[in-house]
């Protein structure tokens, strides 16, 4: 009954409600954006290693793990290729054909702490090229690397290697990945992930060349069936105790130990946002009781019960908020959804419909007291004014 | 015929304290009787506690001492639910400031208090407001808001609100006190046709001359209540 009336209260005082949606929209897609940003991080991150799910990477022991990439690669310290070779002797039963030293190296840094690159190097063995690619398909050219200086590159690699020339790449132009080394575009990958994004896949040997590093690699990744990779390791690491085994498993335990800051960081933003919305909808919804004393005692004065006063009041504050969580939704599902690409919609959607819940708590929770001071305006007040 | 009791208030007494210490002695011990069918105006200078006496009977407002029954019952000392559920079903009231809800159209306005009565759906609500809307003579204006409406139309409107409920009883606190003299007439044939069909209606005024279009007349002065007749209407208080 008094939602007829809040929803025409909303609609008679058209500049206040278009204010406060507007107030409220920009909170929530604030909300929305940033929780779309950790969850498809979050997501990412999980859906990179489980392609990875079959791999043992055997690296060498560090304390300094790269600072920008959330690869968790040691930076500086390289594997000779005794090592490589003392690897490949202990090891027993892994897929060979999928299984290759790598050399790594991140050419394009992330634009944030925390976050993957923008573009990384890989040189693997010639016909092992899926050590990079981990099953994402060629949308373009082919998936194979026959010359020395051939290329296959992620979509986001391309994507900022264009940026940065002024222009568009395709299959067969020449580009130049750093201090003039130019290679040969051969195949383009499918857009999947941040890191398959990410990728430059070249020869081994030329990779070692342009980062001068002689015969050396930065890790050995052999892949096994997935039901095997656990105890497989935990022999491994026995075998090899001067070299450090790391699976998916334990990469994403460290990714998200790396993304506790930012966590918090989002949490906080999030809380200082969710505060703000609490002060608007208190802020209009007071002045909105003090406005209309002279109404309210009206209603109560021809017979309104405290309680469709007060439900008159919270339901005002829940229609502007979730008019204005709607109108928050669009561009973000614009941002993060067909823009980023960052979460799937249906992921998505459950954000938002986790963010109009916590939206709709607000705006009632905002509206207590006001509500509350509604309900106690004496009947006499309508007569006040006379 | 014998006429029903509606309204017996004895002996109410209120007081409202100013500031610390200025006691004002609104209500000295007024005694009322109201009976079905009456048509009872109260008249007296500002200050005199007239309206004061209206928000009592009107459930609005509690006495600090006296009776007051409604149809034989006692209700002095209601609990506040108890005094709202009154004002919506057995009470209908018009102010002097029409007091319509800005955002409702004429017939939404006049449908408002019954949608706290159990068993109205919102079409016998809307019927019954266009219906009253009809008798007041603005059938044609039901879809306009209150802002869109002149100030006797806009009284035309409470008045149909007043009725909704089919009240016992209408208590009009100077209905025509914001209204020109002809719009003031006008409103006031209507009262006149309301209680020519049984209506009872108490109006507060402080204009001899509508008190005059009344059957009975009681003057406020200092808190006390007295009937007078044609005579003693424009004496000076």
């Amino acid at each position: 009954m008094m939602l007829h009336l809040a929803w025409k209260n909303v609609k008679f005082r058209k500049m206040r409600a278009l204010l406060t949606i507007l107030g409220i929209a920009s909170s929530i897609s604030l909300v929305v954006l940033m929780t779309g940003i950790m969850t498809g991080t979050e997501k990412s991150f999980v859906d990179s290693f489980a392609q990875m799910a079959g791999e043992v990477r055997i690296q060498p022991k560090s304390d300094a793990l790269s600072g920008t990439s959330t690869d968790l690669v040691p930076q500086g310290a390289l594997l000779s290729p005794e090592a490589v070779r003392k690897i490949t002797d202990a090891a027993r039963g892994y897929d060979a054909s999928r299984s290759s030293a790598v050399v790594y190296q991140p050419l394009i840094p992330a634009s944030a702490p925390n976050m993957p690159d923008v573009m990384v190097l890989h040189g693997v063995e010639p016909g092992k090229e899926q050590v990079g690619l981990r099953g994402v398909a060629i949308a373009a050219g082919e998936g194979k690397l026959t010359g020395e200086r051939d290329l296959i590159i992620g979509n986001g690699a391309l994507t900022a290697l264009g940026t940065r020339d002024g222009r568009t790449y395709t299959i067969g132009d020449e580009v130049s990945l750093q201090d003039g080394a130019t290679f040969t575009i051969k195949g383009i990958a499918e857009k999947r992930d941040t890191f398959t994004d990410s990728l430059a896949i070249v020869p081994i040997k030329t990779a070692q060349t342009l980062l001068q590093r002689q015969d050396n690699v930065n890790f050995v990744v052999l892949n096994y069936p997935v039901d095997t990779v656990k105890e497989t390791a935990a022999a491994l690491e026995e075998q090899l105790p001067e070299f450090e085994v790391v699976t998916a498993d334990a990469m994403l335990e460290s990714v998200n130990k790396a993304l506790d800051g930012q966590r918090t960081f989002f949490a906080l933003i999030n809380g200082t946002v969710y505060f703000t919305a609490v002060a608007i909808i208190f802020m209009v919804m007071y002045t909105a009781v003090m406005e209309r004393t002279r109404e309210i005692g009206t209603m109560r004065a021809v017979g309104t019960p405290r309680s469709a006063v007060v439900t008159g009041i919270l339901s005002e504050a829940v229609i502007l908020t979730l008019v204005g969580a709607i109108l928050a939704a669009v561009p973000g599902y614009f941002i993060i959804v067909t823009g980023w690409a960052m979460l799937p919609a249906g992921q998505f959607l459950a954000e938002v419909a986790r963010t109009f819940g916590a939206a709709v708590l607000i705006a009632l929770g905002s509206c207590l007291y006001p509500a509350a001071r509604a309900a106690r305006i004496n009947p006499l007040e309508a007569l006040r004014y006379e | 015929m014998v006429q029903k009791l509606i309204l017996e208030a004895k002996n109410l007494k209120k007081r409202y304290t100013l500031g610390r210490e200025n006691v004002v002695h609104a209500l000295n011990g007024a005694d009322l009787t109201v009976l079905e069918g009456d048509f009872v105006s109260l008249i007296g200078a500002s200050g005199s506690g007239k309206s004061t006496l209206l928000h009592i009977l009107g459930f609005m407002d509690r006495a600090d001492e006296g009776e007051l029954r409604f149809e034989g019952r006692l209700v002095t000392g209601l609990k506040e639910s108890e005094m709202t559920r009154i004002r919506s079903t057995e009470v209908g009231f018009i102010f002097q400031s029409f007091n319509l809800i800005p955002s409702l159209s004429a017939w939404e306005n006049v449908a408002f208090p019954a949608r706290f009565v159990s068993g109205v759906s919102a079409a016998q609500r809307k019927a019954r407001a266009l219906e009253l809307l009809d008798a007041v003579g603005l059938g044609d204006r039901a879809g306009h808001r209150p802002g869109e409406l002149s100030g006797g139309q806009r009284q035309r409107v409470a008045i149909a609100r007043s009725l909704i409920n089919q009240p016992k009883i209408l208590l009009a606190d100077e209905p025509t006190g914001n209204l020109d003299s002809r719009t003031g007439a006008q409103i006031m044939e209507l009262f006149a046709g309301l209680n020519a069909a049984g209506q009872t209606i108490i109006l507060v005024t402080h204009n001899p001359e509508v008190a005059a279009q009344t059957q009975k007349v009681y003057r406020m002065k200092d808190g006390f209540l007295r009937r007078v007749t044609a005579g003693d209407y424009f004496a000076a208080d």
